[in-house]
């Protein structure tokens, strides 16, 4: 329950007082920076290298289970909107040890991202990004379980994602990957390694080279 | 004579020989070799990455491989292109084998309509090409028989830039491959067992190939000022 607020009474003068002073103190910072952010980050982004590291996860749709990875990605905007991308995935084992299936699945993707809009503070973009993974499964024979040999297993995979460029250093990022593909190696059959993979979180931007007013082809 | 005096006389003959070549050349032959020099899109190089999706091996639609791989291309003309390219395809064979093709080889694309520098949306072209293959199929399993071949390849199709801009585009091509000489297949026999055959002259069995890439333009080789 709420004391009544007295007439002259100093404690609730002071309340008053502080109350006024976040509200202001609020406003000012909103403004701040809201000036700031209506300024443009850079005017081109060509010559940009965009890097980000995390930890996320993934869905294996074959074997219904969640994966863990731990990504790296690093983008080189050769165009204000054409990027070159690379990505390396460490995976981790999200299955128990006397289960069957896809145990290691690290890969490593490079291809092109399409960012939508011109230079500002939103950068949606989708990608095409084959790759390569290491793959190693468990399955079982007799009674026992075994392990594959580490095989490669092409994957072919696309992207979406928006980047959100808070300072000409530093941006927030969300992507979503679908990848697809098969391994084989000593498996009695083959097993699938399709699978939706979510990243989130921040990453940094450095300026490799300015590039000239205007080029020509 | 001296030997110094020789060397310079065999110099001369040899250069003054090839300069009358160049001046032999046909006019039909100097066109050619000025649409490769000087015609503005000639000389840009571009690198891609492509992912590859063979839609039926051997006659089986059940047998979709999907492989990845990549490429740079050398344009020759406004409307001649060349494509040099490594892929890797693997695909299942009804659960109980699986093949993985291996092609390094090259085409060469034609364009079908004038490119004007690639600001055109769409760039229809058809390709042909040569590849060298290596095959490797086993059956499945921890023990199972496994055999590998040395191939080469033709194919020819048809496809599509889409130019999203001048020197950025995603090409969509659609070629079938055949494979020359023997082939190697797997059989499954009357108790279900799969065999590895080497059958002779296979003919016109091959698979068709779908590959969806992503290029962009580098830079130029020759032409650089155009």
């Amino acid at each position: 329950m709420e004391p009544k607020q007295v007439k002259g009474c100093i404690r609730c003068v002071a309340a008053n007082t502080h109350s006024k002073f976040f509200i202001i103190t609020s406003f000012l910072l909103l403004a701040f920076s809201s000036a700031t952010f209506a300024q443009r980050i850079w005017e081109t982004r060509k010559g940009i290298v965009r890097v980000q590291g995390n930890l996320g996860p993934g869905y294996m749709f074959a074997q219904k289970t969640v994966s863990a990875y731990l990504n790296g990605e690093a983008e080189l905007f050769l165009e204000d909107k054409v990027a070159y991308t690379g990505a390396v995935c460490f995976s981790f084992s999200t299955i128990r040890k006397d289960q069957t299936g896809v145990r290691v699945n690290h890969a490593l993707f490079t291809g092109v991202n399409y960012h939508f809009l011109k230079p500002s503070h939103w950068d949606p973009y989708v990608g095409l990004t084959p790759g390569v993974a290491l793959v190693r499964g468990a399955y079982r024979s007799g009674d026992e379980i075994k392990l594959t040999h580490y095989s490669l297993a092409p994957v072919i995979s696309a992207q979406i994602g928006c980047n959100y460029y808070v300072l000409s250093f530093l941006h927030f990022f969300v992507k979503v990957q679908g990848v697809a593909g098969q391994m084989f190696s000593t498996l009695p059959a083959p097993k699938r390694i399709d699978e939706l993979k979510f990243m989130a979180g921040l990453g940094w931007n450095l300026r490799l080279w300015k590039p000239k007013k205007k080029v020509s082809m | 004579m001296t030997t110094k005096a020789r060397q310079v006389v065999f110099l001369f003959i040899v250069l003054l020989s090839a300069l009358q070549l160049r001046a032999q050349v046909s006019p039909r032959t100097a066109r050619f070799l000025d649409k490769v020099f000087y015609e503005k899109q000639g000389g840009t190089f571009s690198l891609g990455m492509r992912n590859t999706i063979s839609l039926f091996n051997h006659g089986n639609p059940k047998e979709v491989g999907t492989g990845v791989g990549g490429h740079f291309r050398l344009q020759l003309a406004d409307r001649v292109n060349t494509e040099w390219y490594a892929d890797v395809l693997p695909a299942n064979i009804h659960d109980k084998a699986h093949r993985t093709d291996y092609h390094v080889g090259w085409s060469v694309m034609f364009y079908l309509l004038n490119t004007k520098g690639f600001t055109r949306k769409f760039t229809p072209y058809i390709v042909t090409g040569h590849c060298f293959d290596w095959t490797h199929i086993k059956i499945n399993g921890e023990n199972g028989e496994a055999r590998t071949k040395f191939s080469s390849a033709i194919q020819a199709g048809i496809g599509c830039h889409y130019n999203v801009t001048p020197r950025f585009d995603i090409s969509m091509t659609t070629q079938y491959m055949f494979h020359l000489g023997k082939e190697l297949h797997v059989e499954e026999n009357e108790e279900g067992n799969m065999e590895l055959e080497l059958h002779k002259n296979a003919g016109w069995e091959g698979h068709l190939l779908l590959s969806i890439s992503v290029n962009y333009k580098i830079f130029k080789l020759w032409n650089r000022n155009k």
